[in-house]
């Protein structure tokens, strides 16, 4: 079974795609792809854009919205003190608020496509040692609410190993994968720095190494 | 040359030195930790070398090579 996968272009198991993605075909493809392959066992990950204010906006309700929301973002640590001076968050977010609404308008996404191909070929070689295989689709560029900007699939002839792997491969994702996400605040794109996590080996060129 | 990527929050933006210049990732931490707005990132960025992340600050370099700064990420 294995041999008959190893025989495809294992990259073509990346997509990237600008814009939302369209879920309904890329699901629809990866089950014939489990399907045909004698694969029992699959699962699917699929992420929505919510429609609703990033939490850090919402979470002080007695200061103004965008400007409490500007504070929490800059107030604990170094990487919030990176935004306040990289990207003038602040200067931004008091636009925001002069509008005197807060208009949520998806999130936009950046991705570094080397470290994320050979990020996830290092996962198709795991998956491959329990006798697994994994597909994944991520949006680049803006999606609107609603819209679909993730899908990750373990295709698998058992249960348990599928399980397993899809846990684990959603959660590195999360952690490893070299793409950046931005809030789309009254057509502006505010870095999610909260939701943000340091690559392995971050501060390499720190005065701390 | 060597090619400096800056990347996501950083402003996509990229830049080019001498591989005389930069012979290992340390000579690149002497160079950006004296430019304000870059050096404030370092202590979140890691670095990518041709696609690998970097663990060894003292890995040599060569004409040809890319490098990315890569800042705190967050997908899905």
């Amino acid at each position: 079974m294995i041999n008959k996968v190893d025989s495809m272009k294992i990259e073509n198991l990346l997509e990237i795609h600008n814009g939302a993605l369209n879920s309904d075909e890329i699901l629809q493809k990866w089950c014939a792809f489990g399907a045909e392959r004698g694969f029992g066992a699959n699962c699917f990950f699929v992420g929505i854009v919510r429609d609703e204010l990033p939490k850090e906006f919402l979470e002080n309700q007695n200061l103004p919205l965008i400007e409490s929301s500007t504070k929490d973002l800059i107030k604990n640590d170094s990487i919030k003190k990176d935004i306040e001076s990289k990207t003038n968050l602040i200067e931004s977010a008091n636009k925001a608020q002069t509008s005197n609404s807060a208009i949520f308008g998806g999130l936009s996404f950046e991705i570094y496509e080397p470290l994320l191909r050979s990020w996830f070929s290092a996962w198709q070689k795991k998956a491959q040692e329990r006798g697994a295989f994994l597909a994944m689709a991520h949006s680049r560029g803006l999606v609107l609410p609603g819209k679909c900007s993730y899908i990750s699939a373990v295709f698998s002839p058992q249960r348990a190993a599928a399980l397993g792997l899809f846990a684990d491969f959603v959660e590195d994702f999360k952690h490893n994968a070299p793409i950046w996400k931005y809030d789309v605040i009254n057509n502006e794109k505010f870095y999610a720095a909260n939701r943000s996590h340091k690559l392995n080996h971050a501060g390499l060129l720190s005065d701390k190494n | 040359m060597i090619k400096v990527e800056f990347l996501g929050p950083l402003g996509n933006f990229s830049r080019e030195f001498s591989a005389e210049k930069i012979k290992n990732l340390n000579d690149l931490k002497e160079i950006l930790k004296g430019e304000n707005e870059i050096s404030q990132w370092l202590e979140n960025c890691a670095v990518a070398v041709n696609g690998e992340i970097a663990k060894d600050i003292q890995k040599p370099l060569q004409d040809g090579d890319t490098i990315a700064l890569l800042p705190p990420v967050c997908g899905g």
